[in-house]
């Protein structure tokens, strides 16, 4: 039996028994309840007390033998390895077995709504540790697998930040198969995430302000109707499209442009300079430049760099501007020298946030730019991004443990870093801005 | 006019305004409308962006939608069902998609109504040897129990012993029939033979070859050819030794039109064979040579011959190559001729019968798709396809015209006239290899592909594929369907897990939480976990969901939807959370304050009161971030989404793909095919994303409420 069927059978099992738990609880009351006879809380309190008496100890079972089986004792006393069936059966045959005592044990004084309730409070707080959880979770993953790769014996952390070697996999055993080492100095995937985001930001950043300045200060109100859910939809293409678009219809006409440029404008100024040979001043574009990532990646951002800006305008209180008005300033004065200074923190903590948007993105560079690694500032050139070595280091016959597998939680946790520094440097600054209007 | 420059406000930081007086009010407006200008230019870019990238998108993904299908005459025989490529006609072969030749025989053998039954007279006897209780029919003449046994499959079987046992008895079909008489299932090779064997009918009479090496008789076949190819075969049907000497003539004979292979198929079928011949076809369609002959397969306990493209003119005996069984163990025999006789001989005898008279799914014609390379081929603008066709000759002209020129005597008008011609001619031979590169056909394909055109037999019909297929190697076979059963699993569990759980935490921070430092963290921790960049949720699936699963269960949960699912749950969990959190708040206190008035419970409060009244709200956040978690790629790469999945999913632990990552996958093939394919998926995605974001708009609009 499959671990898939042994799960849809739980489900399956579960959902019943917890109806049956909760009927056969709310019977007694009900009944009571037609006699006139006083219960402390309603009937359904009832029956949820019978639900929760009934899984409590299966949960409680639940953990300890999870618990037996990261000791290990679990494997050495009764020999199973994986316990996953045993807890599944655990939450099928003990709540069934329970379900009848539990049910006699309900009598009028019990003070069924106030356990119930006590429970659905700590549901509550659980369901709102998950998050807090995934943060944890998604921290120590990439930390301890990247902890493992710096202090790989293959690896050097300093050559890590500094060296302009990324060949991971280009390391050989004696054997002569690949071992999955190789040489790992991230510079120039950091170069181009630098580079990828710089040109991205250059997009979307005017773009963004001041499409958010038209949406809240400027636009009728039939346009904004029209323009804000456009802007919306923007928001709302996959990214994977935005690669397509990027590595089918923009690499291409950029190269194509480049060449174009190549030969109608710098040839002749080459030979008008007298230039000649390598000395010649072209543009080459190759077919996994960094500038169609980084433009297309801008354009992905100016609806959010535009919404959450407009929020910040349009939190600017009106006094200001009405005040400015009747001070004689022009509509764009208002704009350029009370709301956008005002809004400033705001906007700030939107380009913060549009950064490490950027940084994160990993679909348009896949797609668009390099695999390969290559220390250069020129947008034309071949480029490779931190998300794109991730992507490629983990979609290979690597096995878990090997340098090249690790590599990609090292580059992880670089990533981690970076972008929570972000976020968090984002949210003070609107929190300082918040505080100052409100 | 007052001055700006006495501004104290707070929120000027640099208090700098006082040029203001020097500049006149007219250009102050004109700033300011200009300022007006950049912002509607920004908005502009945006929109303009928008329109540009779905008309890009369409535009290239509107040749995906249809699909060249080719007219194929298909051909349901012994030799289509044991080789793939023989259930259509050389000539449109080479056309055909792969995967539509590895249909045809399929279907034919597939073909529910056409079951193979072989009659037993059933007596008593032991359940435990139901061998000694059939008997062989008496039309079968020599046949003997162990023979007739052979060719009962095991349902057959199955059915003798349970009325032997007297479980149930044997319907007795037809009352004129025999009361001992039964039928039962025969086995599957007898089946699969006998179900192709659309020829079964004696209708085939040949005999042959006698002493002097000559065949004779008749091959009719029942309404096959097409009888307006006028093709003319002529076949030489050698003989090989023992030893490997010299192929030798020993008959000519020409047979009936058009789809002579299938018939030299069956002529040799009907020839005697004690050795190994090998028949070698000399074709002409309308006095010209057809330049493909095929081989089929004979063989005898010794020898298996292979099949061949062997070239027509000249005959060439030594391209056909041979080799001995003994050597190498074949994957799968066919069944040998003599077998074939027997079943065939069985069959006339009334021993064995086939369920319906015209029991081979036998359509004449039908249209298949044709190969990828036809269709891309096909949906080239006009102008290459012309000019692939014209330009070669326009090149040979010119290239004559120069030659005529350069034998001239040398003046200045000739140069010049020779220096536009070979502008000229390399304009046009540029032109032609950049057309060239834009199709896999060659010239000679290209010519029969327009004849096929011009024929009628093939058109474009919208590509259903597209829809109704799932991953496959050949564009013109691959579609979304199991991207899209993966995606509405991954959706369902994504729902299932994140909507309890996010709106759970909404009521708890807005409701229930008191207003401290865990609250304060878990409030911080959602707004940064938005901002997480989501391939790190892919990094904690790895590390987490399948580490973790291998921990609990002895499964790989890897590619399956499972882990998807688990993985794009928590990454779409903060924006449940917010957009929940929102909708609660909107909820005016009033609300509240009435029901603990009344003497509710905060929990009964939250339950029967908040709740309903914020669910619109929730619903269209939970909307939104559904739509996004449908967008999500890099995180499902990551947790091995990748896997090539043909056929879709049948549950939670199969392998899985979702659309995104179907479009990610077909970006990386290389075949052109698969460009139009990216293409027309993305329009699917969005057209999905558009109607859920519509959705959650509309549900905002009309049942979001003013208080």
């Amino acid at each position: 039996m499959s671990a898939g069927t042994v799960l849809i059978l739980a489900l399956l099992g579960i959902v019943p028994i917890a109806a049956l738990g909760f009927f056969l609880g709310r019977r007694k009351p009900m009944a009571a309840l037609a006699d006139g006879q006083e219960f402390h809380s309603s009937p359904d309190y009832y029956g949820w007390y019978a639900v929760v008496w009934m899984f409590a100890p299966a949960l409680a079972i639940s953990f300890l033998i999870l618990a037996l089986q990261s000791m290990g004792v679990l494997e050495a006393v009764i020999g199973i390895e994986r316990p996953g069936v045993l807890v599944l059966g655990a939450w099928i045959a003990l709540p069934a077995l329970l379900a009848w005592p539990i049910v006699r044990t309900i009598r009028p004084e019990l003070r069924a709504r106030i356990i119930v309730e006590r429970v659905v409070y700590g549901i509550l707080v659980l369901a709102s540790l998950v998050s807090i959880l995934t943060t944890i979770a998604i921290t120590l993953s990439v930390l301890f697998e990247a902890i493992q790769f710096f202090t790989h014996p293959d690896v050097d952390a300093l050559e890590f930040f500094t060296s302009t070697r990324w060949a991971p996999g280009s390391g050989w055993s004696a054997g002569g198969a690949a071992s999955g080492s190789g040489q790992f100095g991230a510079l120039p995937l950091f170069t181009g995430t630098f580079i990828i985001t710089l040109i991205a930001m250059l997009v979307a950043a005017p773009v963004g302000v001041l499409a958010a300045v038209y949406m809240s200060e400027f636009a009728p109100r039939r346009i904004r109707r029209i323009a804000k859910p456009l802007l919306e939809v923007l928001a709302g293409i996959p990214t994977v499209v935005y690669g397509f678009f990027a590595a089918i219809t923009v690499t291409p006409a950029l190269v194509w442009l480049a060449d174009g440029v190549d030969a109608y404008v710098l040839m002749p100024l080459n030979q008008a300079l007298g230039v000649t040979g390598d000395q010649m001043w072209l543009l080459e574009a190759t077919h996994s430049n960094g500038l169609s990532p980084g433009l297309i990646m801008g354009v992905m951002i100016i609806p959010f760099m535009s919404s959450l800006s407009d929020d910040v305008i349009s939190a600017v209180p009106h006094d200001l501007r009405k005040g400015a008005h009747a001070l004689g300033a022009t509509d764009a004065e208002v704009v350029k020298r009370v709301v956008l200074p005002a809004a400033t923190p705001g906007i700030v903590s939107a380009f913060l946030l549009s950064v490490s948007r950027a940084i994160g993105e990993t679909m348009i560079v896949t797609m668009a730019a390099s695999v390969q690694a290559n220390q250069t500032f020129n947008p034309l050139d071949n480029m490779t991004t931190v998300t794109v070595q991730i992507v490629y280091l983990l979609t290979g016959d690597q096995k878990f443990d090997s340098a090249m597998t690790l590599a990609a939680f090292g580059l992880g946790l670089t990533l981690l870093v970076l972008t929570l520094i972000l976020n968090v440097v984002a949210s003070i600054v609107i929190r300082k801005f918040h505080q100052q209007y409100e | 006019m007052a001055s700006l420059s006495r501004n104290t406000d707070m929120t000027d930081p640099h208090g700098q305004l006082e040029t203001d007086d020097e500049i006149p009010v007219r250009r102050r407006r004109r700033q300011s409308r200009r300022f007006k200008t950049y912002c509607v230019i920004a908005i502009l870019i945006a929109c303009a962006f928008l329109g540009y990238f779905l008309f890009d998108v369409a535009y290239r993904a509107y040749p995906a939608f249809w699909q060249a299908k080719i007219h194929v005459t298909m051909r349901y025989t012994p030799l289509s069902v044991q080789q793939q490529n023989a259930a259509v006609t050389a000539d449109k072969r080479p056309f055909v998609s792969r995967g539509a030749l590895r249909t045809i025989p399929r279907e034919a053998t597939r073909n529910p109504q056409a079951e193979v039954k072989v009659r037993v007279d059933l007596e008593k006897g032991d359940p435990a040897n139901p061998i000694q209780a059939i008997r062989p029919p008496e039309a079968a003449g020599s046949l003997t129990r162990q023979q007739l046994a052979k060719l009962i499959g095991s349902e057959g079987k199955d059915e003798i012993v349970a009325e032997l046992r007297g479980e149930h008895e044997l319907v007795i079909e037809k009352a004129n029939r025999t009361p001992g008489q039964r039928w039962v299932w025969a086995t599957d090779s007898v089946n699969t033979y006998l179900k192709a064997f659309q020829a079964a009918t004696g209708q085939n009479e040949v005999t042959g070859p006698d002493a002097t090496g000559t065949v004779s008789g008749a091959i009719q076949w029942g309404g096959w050819g097409k009888p307006d190819t006028e093709v003319t075969i002529k076949a030489k049907l050698l003989e090989f030794g023992r030893e490997r000497e010299a192929p030798k003539v020993l008959a000519t004979r020409t047979l009936e039109p058009s789809t002579a292979e299938y018939e030299l198929s069956y002529a040799l079928n009907e020839i005697e064979l004690g050795r190994l011949y090998v028949v070698q076809i000399e074709a002409l369609a309308n006095g010209e040579p057809v330049r493909r002959g095929m081989q089929p397969v004979l063989t005898d306990r010794r020898h298996r011959a292979e099949f061949v493209d062997i070239d027509l003119d000249p005959v060439d005996t030594s391209s056909i190559k041979w080799t001995h069984w003994r050597d190498e163990a074949p994957a799968a025999p066919p069944i040998s001729y003599e077998r074939q006789r027997y079943l065939r001989r069985l069959y006339l005898n009334g021993v064995l019968r086939r369920r319906f008279n015209d029991m081979i799914h036998t359509r004449e014609t039908a249209w298949v798709p044709a190969k990828s390379d036809v269709d891309q081929y096909l949906q080239l603008p006009r102008r290459v396809r012309d000019g692939l066709r014209t330009l070669p000759q326009q090149i040979e002209g010119l290239k004559k015209k120069l030659a005529n020129l350069s034998a001239e005597s040398s003046n200045s008008t000739v140069e010049q006239k020779r220096q536009s011609l070979k502008s000229r001619l390399d304009k046009l031979q540029q032109d032609y290899t950049q057309y060239r590169r834009r199709t896999r056909l060659d010239a000679e394909a290209r010519q029969q592909v327009h004849r096929l055109v011009k024929a009628g037999d093939i058109q474009f019909g919208f590509n259903y594929n597209f829809f109704t297929n799932g991953a496959s190697t050949l564009p013109e076979h691959a579609g979304i369907f199991s991207a899209t059963v993966g995606t509405v699993m991954v959706l369902g569990l994504v729902l299932a897990f994140s909507f309890p759980v996010g709106v759970l935490t909404a009521i708890y921070l807005e409701e229930f939480a008191p207003d401290n430092k865990l609250t304060q963290l878990i409030e911080v921790n959602i707004n940064n976990l938005a901002a997480v960049p989501s391939i790190l949720f892919g990094l904690l699936g790895l590390a987490v969901f399948i580490g973790g699963g291998l921990f609990l269960f002895d499964v790989d949960i890897r590619s399956t939807a499972l882990v998807a699912g688990l993985t794009l749950s928590l990454k779409i969990l903060p924006i449940i959370i917010i957009s929940s959190r929102a909708a609660l708040r909107a909820v005016p206190e009033s609300i509240r304050l009435g029901a603990l008035a009344m003497g509710a419970t905060r929990w009964q409060t939250v339950c029967h009161h908040v709740l309903p009244q914020s669910l619109s709200g929730i619903l269209t956040g939970t909307i939104i971030g559904l739509a996004q978690a449908i967008g999500e790629t890099a995180p499902l790469i990551i947790v091995g989404l990748v896997a090539f999945v043909p056929a879709a999913a049948d549950g939670m632990m199969s392998d899985t793909t979702v659309l995104p990552v179907q479009i990610f996958q077909w970006f990386s093939r290389s075949q052109p095919g698969f460009r139009g394919l990216t293409a027309a998926a993305i329009l699917v995605l969005l057209a999905v994303l558009l109607t859920m974001n519509a959705t959650a708009v509309l549900l905002r609009a009309r049942f979001e409420k003013r208080w």
